[in-house]
Formats: structure tokens, sequence, C-alpha cells
């Protein structure tokens, strides 16, 4: 039942997407509604539609052509996919003409197909509304992915083949149009909007495609003068911490260098951790310790390759840098980058950073490549 | 489905379309295999023909697990109703028989719908529920001929652990009963291991008001959607027992 009903996604998303289907009673009107569900078919190709189905038969794009989507409408339930109010509209005005006899029923945005139903001179006679997804919520997949798998209302189409596409399209193995179809296909009914498909793969692929974007704190070598009040802001803006300054400087290679934890994408300091007491803040990207889940293991410590996990010796536990999440919350900078005083630390983004030293390395070259040519 | 181990290469290319992901590569081997009790016999992979060595067959279904076919399949038509997908007609053809009238709404919770799939030991626990409340179950909705007594609910024993890709609680109620009936659902929401979606159904006023626009739901942390479906009240004959009650302007 309702199986156009339950479509997620907002009102944008949701947008001159209409689905509409024709059905017998049983026992009231089966006798001669198979030529009315061809009927239904035949007029519906008169107005664009962007998809149709015969649940005996299969979709528009398995089957091919609206002339053989109509083979074959016994005991069936016949669907067709408008995008525009003015197909919409002219569809029903033709049905509502043509006088078939037999049930229609179409979905959408209510406020949508309310005013379709008044202008093709059909006042609504029953509504189905969805109260929304109850029970076990986790075990669906992220909202973009429900919004495509949500149109085929029998389920057809599985979390795990949007993802798959998804993954296919952004390496370049498959093409957007190629996707959409694989995608399309596994609604018998042919109730799915491949316009919307479309549309909604396209948004997935540029949020995989979107750079992942790391907090952490950079460092210019040549500004740092050695005073180590990074390292004192760090110890009194983490009184749990013990007396241990989270960014350490170094100056045992020459230049003075201010090491800090680099919020890894796959924190393996994070996977090491058998308690959960490494967590990440999905907030602000940092990766932090909650303190009270330490049992004093060392495994992150041996984990991080940079060294940057601090054991305190003195109360059996593992340390590590928080990027000041709290401080950032309230719009501050982290407490190493407040406290330096010749402005050698910055809290940084991966792609903004590596943007500017490539603009510094070109700036250098071509300021040699002038010199040479001026000698 | 089953897969002839003779004939699959380990491909991989059958197993996203698997609704349940109840499909898998088998650890150091060139072999798919499907996990049985989690198989729902949608026919999902076999449709996608993606397998060129055609090692994916439809074996024959015994009762009960034939049930997996009935309810997970959209082709396959219900024996007890005739239709076919999930195998009620509900307001779909409401403007013929007059299912739903007056002061009277339809609802149904699918369980298992979206994607998740459900057990009929979680359909049952529903079941229950809503018969709890004393409230009739749609006799003419393929879960209710698997109730041997449909004033508890209960389900009969045999095709309790079977899985399927969604089966219909439907029933019906008075409008005023509403508001009970969706806190109860929210009761029972936390004991079922699979989500369920509520569809929620009424006549339109002659006027073109919608009845349950007027009830409180929201509070219950169950608002109204913005989309979903309109009968079009195009079908003949009309359902005599909605005569002059709803709008036949047209």
């Amino acid at each position: 039942m309702s199986h156009t009903n339950h479509r997620q996604g907002t009102a944008e998303s949701l947008t001159d997407c209409f689905a509409t289907l024709a059905m017998a009673a049983q026992g009231v009107n089966t006798d001669g509604a198979s030529e009315k569900l061809q009927q239904y078919l035949k007029i519906a190709a008169l107005h664009n539609p962007v998809n149709a189905g015969n649940m005996k038969v299969g979709n528009l794009k398995v089957v091919g052509s609206m002339e053989k989507l109509a083979a074959g409408t016994q005991g069936s339930i016949v669907q067709a996919v408008f995008n525009t109010e003015e197909d919409l509209i002219a569809f029903l005005s033709d049905l509502n003409r043509a006088d078939l006899g037999i049930s229609i029923v179409v979905t959408g945005l209510f406020d949508q197909t309310k005013r379709c139903c008044a202008e093709a001179g059909l006042p609504r006679h029953t509504v189905e509304y969805s109260l929304g997804i109850f029970g076990k919520t986790e075990r669906l997949a992220e909202p973009p992915i429900m919004e495509v798998t949500t149109m085929c209302g029998h389920g057809q189409i599985s979390f795990n083949l949007v993802s798959r596409i998804v993954k296919d399209v952004t390496r370049g193995a498959i093409t957007l149009e190629e996707g959409t179809d694989t995608l399309t296909r596994p609604c018998i009914c042919g109730i799915v909007d491949p316009v919307r498909v479309r549309r909604l793969l396209e948004r997935l692929v540029a949020d995989s495609l979107k750079p992942v974007l790391r907090n952490y704190i950079a460092m210019d070598p040549s500004k740092c003068d050695k005073c180590y009040a990074c390292e004192v802001a760090c110890v009194e803006a983490h009184p749990g911490n013990n007396g241990h300054a989270m960014c350490i400087v170094d100056a045992s290679m020459g230049p003075a260098i201010s090491l800090h934890c680099l919020h890894c994408a796959s924190a393996p300091c994070m996977k090491a951790c058998s308690t959960g007491n490494i967590v990440r803040d999905t907030e602000e990207d940092a990766v932090y310790m909650r303190g009270d889940r330490c049992i004093g293991c060392k495994l992150c410590v041996s984990a991080c390759p940079f060294g940057m996990i601090v054991w305190d010796q003195q109360q059996g536990q593992a340390r590590k840098c928080d990027l000041c999440v709290e401080r950032l919350g309230k719009g501050e900078d982290p407490a190493c980058v407040a406290g330096c005083p010749t402005g050698a630390l910055s809290p940084a983004d991966n792609g903004e950073q590596v943007k500017k030293r490539r603009l510094i390395a070109l700036q250098t070259t071509l300021a040699s490549i002038q010199a040479v040519e001026e000698d | 489905m089953r897969i002839d181990e003779t004939k699959c290469t380990g491909c991989l290319k059958c197993v996203p379309y698997c609704p349940m992901a109840a499909m898998a590569k088998v650890p150091n081997r060139r072999l798919v295999a499907i996990d049985e009790d989690e198989c729902i016999e949608c026919g999902v992979c076999l449709r996608a023909s993606v397998c060129s060595p055609e090692a994916l067959y439809q074996q024959e279904l015994e009762w009960p697990r034939s049930l997996r076919a009935t309810f997970s399949d959209p082709r396959v038509e219900h024996k007890q109703t005739g239709v076919p997908g999930r195998g009620t007609e509900e307001m779909k053809t409401n403007d013929v028989t007059g299912r739903f009238g007056p002061g009277r709404v339809g609802m149904a919770a699918e369980l298992g719908r979206p994607g998740t799939g459900a057990r009929f030991y979680d359909v049952e626990k529903v079941a229950m529920a809503v018969a709890s409340l004393g409230l009739a179950f749609e006799p003419k909705n393929p879960v209710t001929f698997l109730m041997p007594d449909p004033s508890t609910g209960k389900l009969q024993d045999d095709v309790l652990n079977e899985k399927v890709l969604s089966a219909i609680v439907e029933f019906d109620a008075d409008l005023e009963q509403v508001p009970a009936i969706v806190a109860k659902l929210n009761e029972v929401a936390k004991e079922v291991d699979t989500v369920f979606s509520v569809d929620l159904i009424t006549l339109v006023d002659p006027d073109g008001t919608v009845p349950v626009e007027k009830l409180d739901l929201a509070s219950l942390g169950r608002p109204l959607s913005i989309n979903g479906k309109t009968n079009l009240g195009l079908g003949r004959p009309k359902a005599k027992s909605l005569e002059g009650y709803v709008n036949e302007s047209h």
C-alpha cells in the first residue's frame, strides 16, 4: 500500500515531483479495467512523463516504451510521473474528460497537488498523510540517500546501491546518467522520478568530493622566539593535564618547531583506544580525550605516528591536545595561539594552509627567476 | 534466492543491490554467499540482471518461507486480496469502496519501511498494541489473514520468524482516537527491532478542508507530512456509503 507515500525530503527537494497511479477496485470495477489502464497510459504519454510503469510488466526504463508498458495491464496497477504543474494539470484534465471510471491517485507536495486538482476541476476525494518513521531510525541511511531510496515505496532500491553508485560516479567509473539509470531501474512500478534521482545523485557526488578540512595548529618557524609562552598557556588552560603541555616547542634540530597533535582524519590513537576514551568532536573536528575512561594502557601512545600523546607518569594516564574545543566554541583561538606573542602559531585548515604555502613557493620561485633575468 | 556455487565467479556485482545487505563475499574464496535467514526473496538481485554467469536462481519456496516473496516482491499478487505489491487497496480506491467514511480515519503501520525489512514477530508487536485499543483490522489486508483471531492482533506462530521487506498493519478508527493511537504507536516503537512508517487517511470535507489537519499531532512529535497522496474521486461506480458527503461537482 501507499507505495508513493513517505517520500523523504525538504519542500524544495520534493517540488515538481508528481507520481500518479490508476487501479481498479477488486470485485467492483475490475471488468474491462485492463483497457482503461491502457488508456491511462496512452493519455499519460501525451504529457511528457519522466517515468511510467506497470506493476505486472515493469518500468519504462526496463521495458523501453509506453506501448510495451500498456501490454498486459490485466489485474495490474499503472503509474506515470510528471515534473511540472502544467503537465500534471493537463494530464488530470484529460483524465477528467476521458471519464475512465477507475480510481486515480496523485502524490506530491500537498500545496502543489491541491492547486493542480483545482485547476483540473477535480475536488479532492481522500487524502493520505505520512506521520513519519517510527522505531529504530538509527538503522536508516543518511538523509540524502533516504531521499533517493524512499521514492520507491517497495524498498527495491537498497541503501548500499546508492552508496555504490555515488562512489562509482565520484571516481569517474560511470557517468551521472549511467548512475541515474542504475538507480531508477530496480523500481518496478516506475514511480521513481529519474530527474530527481539525477539531482540528488549530483549533490551526493559533490558532497563526497568536498575536501575534508581538518583543524589543527599551524606554525611558522621563522617567527618563533623560543619563548615557550604557548606551552605555558596550554598548561594554564588545562588544569586537568597536571602540568603537562600538549604543544611542545622543540629547538633541538636548529630552528624551533612547535609540535601539535594533527587531529588526524583517521586518528590511529582513537582506533587504538579500547575504552572509548578518545573521541572526535564533530563540530570542531577535534580528536580529544574524555579523561574518565583512560585505563593507562598506553596503546594510544604507541599508535600516534607523531609522538603527540603525552604520558602522565604521576596519574598513570595519557594526555593529548583537545584543540581547546571549548574556547573554539566560544569563538576564541586555542590557548597556545592566543598565548603566542609573535604570531608564529595560527589555527588553520589544510586547504587554506596548503594554498598559502603554494602561493609563497610560487612567489619565491618567480622572484628568483626575475633575479636571474635581471642579472 | 540462491547462488549456484559452480557458476558464481565472485565478481560482487550483485552485492550492492540487496536491500537487506544479505549478500557478501565468502572470505578467501571467489564466491558470493546469501544469508538465507536475512534474504527476503524480493528478487531484486536477480532482476538487476548483473550476473553474467547466471549463478543466481530462485528456488521453490514452501510455506512459510513463501510469505517472504509475497510481501517483498511487488509483482506477486496476494492470493487473499488479489492485489499485487503489499496487498491492500487502502485509499487508492476509496472513491469506489468507501472504506473510509465521514468522521473516520484509515491508519496503517508499515513495518520494515523504509529499507530495513521486518520480522513478523515485530509486526505482531505493533498489531497487538493496536488491538489493545479495541481497534478493528482491515479485513482485506494480507497481514489480517495471518491472525487466527484478529481481535488480539496475534499472528499464527509458524510465520513469526519470517522476514519481509515490509508488511502493513492496517486499521481504521474515529477521528478523535488518532492522538491516543499515535501515542500508543510511539510506545510500541521502542519495542521493535526495526522501523515502521505510519499512514493517516481521511476523506476531504465537501468544503475542501481536511479533518485531520485540525488534530494536534505535532505535540506527539508526529506532525503531518507536507507531501502525500490524493485520491481524485474519478472511480465508478461511486461508493454508495459516501453519497451526499463527498464533493462531486465534476
